[in-house]
């Protein structure tokens, strides 16, 4: 539970050796390197309320944009993404093992530098599958596109000529079609009062009451009259005139088009199934390519000379020596290490144990703890799994969960940032069976309706569904929320003890229990269930005291830092604001109340539901219970997936506002250090570790 | 639940029909006006949670088309305006458990109420969720890192329904 301490390096070696110094820094994985830019304007140390104009301005570039007319970087980028193309392409062809979870092959270094040799091939080998990709597409469109032909064609197969071979000496013949049979009527009235002598002969009508395809012969002297009626008329008219081939001869030639653009796609993606073969090769290239990007990203914070180059950056203490020996042992170089300078910012690195790192993700969703501050990692985890069970509350559910959570863990290679998770609903889990024995709850009260109630397993406390204790449940949410509070308080007073700020600790946090304290005995005979306490009774009359010393301390200290002397004297006023958003932070907490009961709650009625539909209470018999065993399993995998959801959502939330919010400061720098950042494979140093560094 | 309804209906079923109508509502008008209170905090909630999750499931698979990548953020945001509905059902579900045959009128009346709660700030609140978790669909369109922002204001508007559910559970339990 802490962040990790950082070293500052400065390191100056010699030009010749700087791409086998990257190499062994990118293999050692613990520089961050951090941009000049940095290093010329640090950071001033910036009282609270005022803004440095100048720091303000400091915008240190990204590395990407700084190599963006860079040509090798950008031909890199193209063969990666062309890779990645292939790769996500062929994911449906592969024919590995496959894990649900997403995560890292191992493979040997040795492997590595040998796809690596091959490169060119491997590329090739892209780039067909890309041509391959391009010509299934062609051929889907050219099939589209003939469907589309075939549908216009086919209400005209009826046609026993050409329709070019209508026109005659002095008749002509025109092809309409119409949007339904009454606009069809509706035109050959017309058709055959103005223009006359005439023939409408239909040729095809949708069988749904759709489009009615027909033809019309009149005179030819009439053409422009006919033509200037099938404007303003409601028909469409198809120009046939060159066409010398009857309609069902196009169709055929049509369908045999089709036929042939199918085999091809057949043939195509046979093709492409083969290829899945090179799967392994485009992942090792695609993640070796990225380490030689994750290079120049660094180079861009290495400044050269003709014979030197020098970089700064942060090395995490305990790394420090062997990065120094590795760095001097070897290479002729100047490495200079000190502590943070004061107004520097070291990139955080939190080390945890299984419990606070589990955490990790769900704080990095939030916002990177600044470096120098506690880490409250640990605390955060314990809380939010506390949390996550009480609103989960089923103690069927937490083992569901705990065994899926151990299988995984066991099971499967996970990247890190995954196996945090997973390791945080292990705990949630445990919680969450913690919670459920407590309530009595066991896949809700399955065994009592399955033993159609000669049996129920008793809660261990109370049972929040029963009316009688709902104002006690409520309370105890109130009760957690209380103490969640004060221990976010607890660690902001721990963060500014650290930093020897006794004097602000006890002013902004020991007062603000005073009088947070106060208020809360205040309004104690107003809460459910604890108004009847003998606690309550006793405590009370002490409120108004409490509350007022802590109003008067904060009224005269709150403003301490202020130069106006009215705000250093009544600036604390505010802190009577402070009241309501105490109240509705504690009241936020009954969420954990509503989400436990809406889990419970369901659960029953589901399970209430499966016994009546398959009527377990009237017999027995073997089938009524396959019956309640199918709809129990349906219905609690829903209620399950729906109410985890809404725990880590409600959990994350309560973590994030109520408990961060009181003290967290994040906006940390990344520790970002050049290492072997893959997506596809982890590399094993394995026999020659140091061919990798040789072949890039 | 279905038991509690069979009972009703076999009961009533079984009703001498000569019985003069006014007393007959109000031997078993609380029954019904209960029912009905039950009916208005599944029914509303539901609408109001419905309405929602289509809007930003919608957005969702807009997001999707661009970027299948992001299921998550879709799921989680058209999910979190369910939750409404999920209330209503358990107060419909925990009234009915109090609904009796032959309830007094008055009694039936004051059940009925402690449905309103989380049946109209269920609805209202559903839709404006919503609105937010749709625009934090956007939000994960453009700012993929930090969609999980997005999921916490949306939770700022839940407070409200959470409120009413919990006033709706005490007025059921009263």
């Amino acid at each position: 539970m802490a962040v990790a301490g950082m070293r500052h390096i400065s390191c100056i070696g010699l030009m010749r050796d700087k791409a086998k110094i990257l190499d062994m820094l990118q293999k050692e994985g613990a520089v961050h390197f951090a941009s000049p830019a940095e290093a010329v304007l640090p950071k001033n140390d910036v009282a609270e309320g005022e803004i440095n104009a100048e720091t303000e301005d400091i915008v240190i570039p990204e590395p990407e944009s700084l190599l963006s007319d860079n040509t090798a970087f950008i031909a890199l980028n193209e063969k990666r993404a062309k890779l990645q193309n292939c790769i996500e392409e062929l994911a449906r062809y592969d024919t590995r093992k496959k894990h649900l979870f997403s995560f890292l092959r191992p493979v040997k270094a040795s492997e590595v530098a040998e796809v690596d040799s091959r490169a060119d091939i491997i590329l090739a080998e892209a780039d067909k599958i890309i041509v391959t990709d391009a010509a299934i597409k062609d051929a889907e469109a050219e099939i589209a596109r003939l469907d589309s032909e075939i549908l216009a064609m086919s209400p005209w197969a009826a046609l026993p000529y050409a329709p070019s071979e209508y026109e005659t000496a002095h008749t002509a013949t025109d092809f309409l079609a119409a949007g339904s049979r009454k606009e069809y009527e509706e035109f050959k009235a017309e058709f055959a009062k103005s223009i006359s002598p005439s023939d409408i002969c239909v040729l095809n009508e949708d069988k749904n009451g759709g489009t009615v395809s027909f033809a019309v012969t009149y005179l030819k002297p009439e053409r422009a009259a006919a033509e200037k009626y099938y404007n303003s008329a409601r028909v469409t008219r198809f120009d046939f005139s060159a066409m010398t081939y009857t309609p069902a001869a196009r169709l055929d030639e049509l369908s045999e088009l089709k036929q042939q653009k199918q085999n091809e796609i057949t043939e195509l993606t046979e093709n492409r199934k083969a290829a899945a073969q090179h799967l392994s090769d485009f992942e090792i290239l695609y993640d070796s390519l990225g380490m030689r990007v994750q290079k120049m990203l660094a180079d861009v914070n290495i400044s050269d000379s003709s014979v030197t180059f020098n970089f700064d950056g942060w090395v995490p203490a305990k790394q420090e020596k062997k990065i120094s020996a590795a760095l001097t042992d070897e290479f002729i170089c100047n490495v200079a290490f000190r502590d943070p300078a004061e107004g520097e910012l070291p990139p955080t690195k939190l080390e945890n144990g299984i419990l606070g790192g589990s955490i990790e993700p769900v704080e990095s969703l939030y916002s990177l703890l600044q470096y120098g501050q506690l880490d409250p990692s640990a605390i955060a985890a314990f809380f939010y799994a506390l949390f996550f069970g009480f609103m989960f509350s089923d103690a069927g559910y937490g083992i569901l969960l705990t065994v899926a959570c151990a299988i995984i863990l066991i099971k499967c290679k996970l990247k890190a940032s995954m196996k945090k998770y997973i390791w945080l609903f292990l705990f949630s889990g445990i919680s969450t069976i913690f919670w459920g024995v407590l309530f009595g709850s066991w896949f809700g009260n399955v065994v009592q309706t399955v033993t159609l109630g000669k049996f129920a397993l008793k809660p261990l406390w109370f049972d929040p569904q029963d009316s009688v204790n709902t104002e006690h449940f409520l309370a105890f949410t109130l009760l957690l929320g209380v103490i969640h509070l004060y221990t976010a308080l607890a660690m902001k007073a721990a963060n500014l003890i650290a930093k020897g700020k006794w004097l602000d600790a006890i002013c902004d946090v020991f007062f603000w229990y005073i009088f947070y304290t106060g208020e809360i005995l205040f309004l104690l005979p107003y809460i459910p269930y604890y108004k009847d306490t003998a606690f309550c009774a006793k405590a009370h009359p002490y409120a108004v005291y409490l509350l007022l010393a802590g109003f008067v301390l904060i009224l005269f200290t709150k403003g301490r830092k202020s130069r106006n002397p009215f705000i250093k004297l009544f600036g604390g006023i505010t802190c009577l604001y402070s009241l309501v958003d105490m109240l509705s932070d504690c009241l936020s907490y009954t969420r954990l109340m509503a989400m436990g009961l809406a889990t419970s709650v369901i659960i029953n009625v589901f399970n209430s539901i499966a016994a009546s539909a398959a009527g377990l209470d009237t017999a027995g018999i073997t089938f009524r219970f396959i019956i309640f065993i199918v709809i129990f399993v349906a219905a609690n995998l829903f209620n399950f997936a729906i109410n985890a959801l809404g725990a880590y959502v409600n959990a994350c939330r309560l973590t994030y506002i109520e408990f961060f919010g009181k003290f967290y400061e994040g906006d940390g720098k990344e520790y970002d250090p050049l290492c072997y950042n893959t997506e596809y494979i982890t590399v094993e140093p394995g026999d020659s570790a140091d061919e990798l560094g040789a072949v890039s | 639940m279905i038991t509690t309804l069979n009972l009703l209906l076999a009961e009533a079923a079984e009703l001498p029909t000569a019985v003069d109508n006014t007393s007959k509502f109000f031997t078993w008008g609380g029954t019904a006006i209960a029912l009905i209170g039950a009916l208005l905090a599944v029914v509303l909630a539901g609408i109001g949670s419905g309405l929602a999750v289509k809007n930003v499931a919608s957005a969702g698979l807009g997001l999707l088309s661009e970027d299948p990548k992001q299921f998550m953020p879709a799921l989680v945001l058209s999910l979190l305006p369910s939750t409404q509905g999920i209330y209503g059902f358990v107060i419909a579900f925990m009234m009915l458990g109090k609904v009796t045959t032959g309830m007094a009128y008055a009694d039936g009346f004051a059940l009925m109420l402690a449905g309103l709660p989380i049946g109209v700030v269920g609805l209202l609140s559903a839709i404006c969720q919503g609105k937010v978790a749709a625009a934090g669909i956007q939000l994960a369109a453009k700012q993929p890192k930090h969609w999980s922002r997005a999921m916490i204001l949306t939770l700022l508007v839940e407070m409200f329904a959470l409120l009413s559910f919990i006033i709706s559970i005490f007025m059921v339990n009263r």
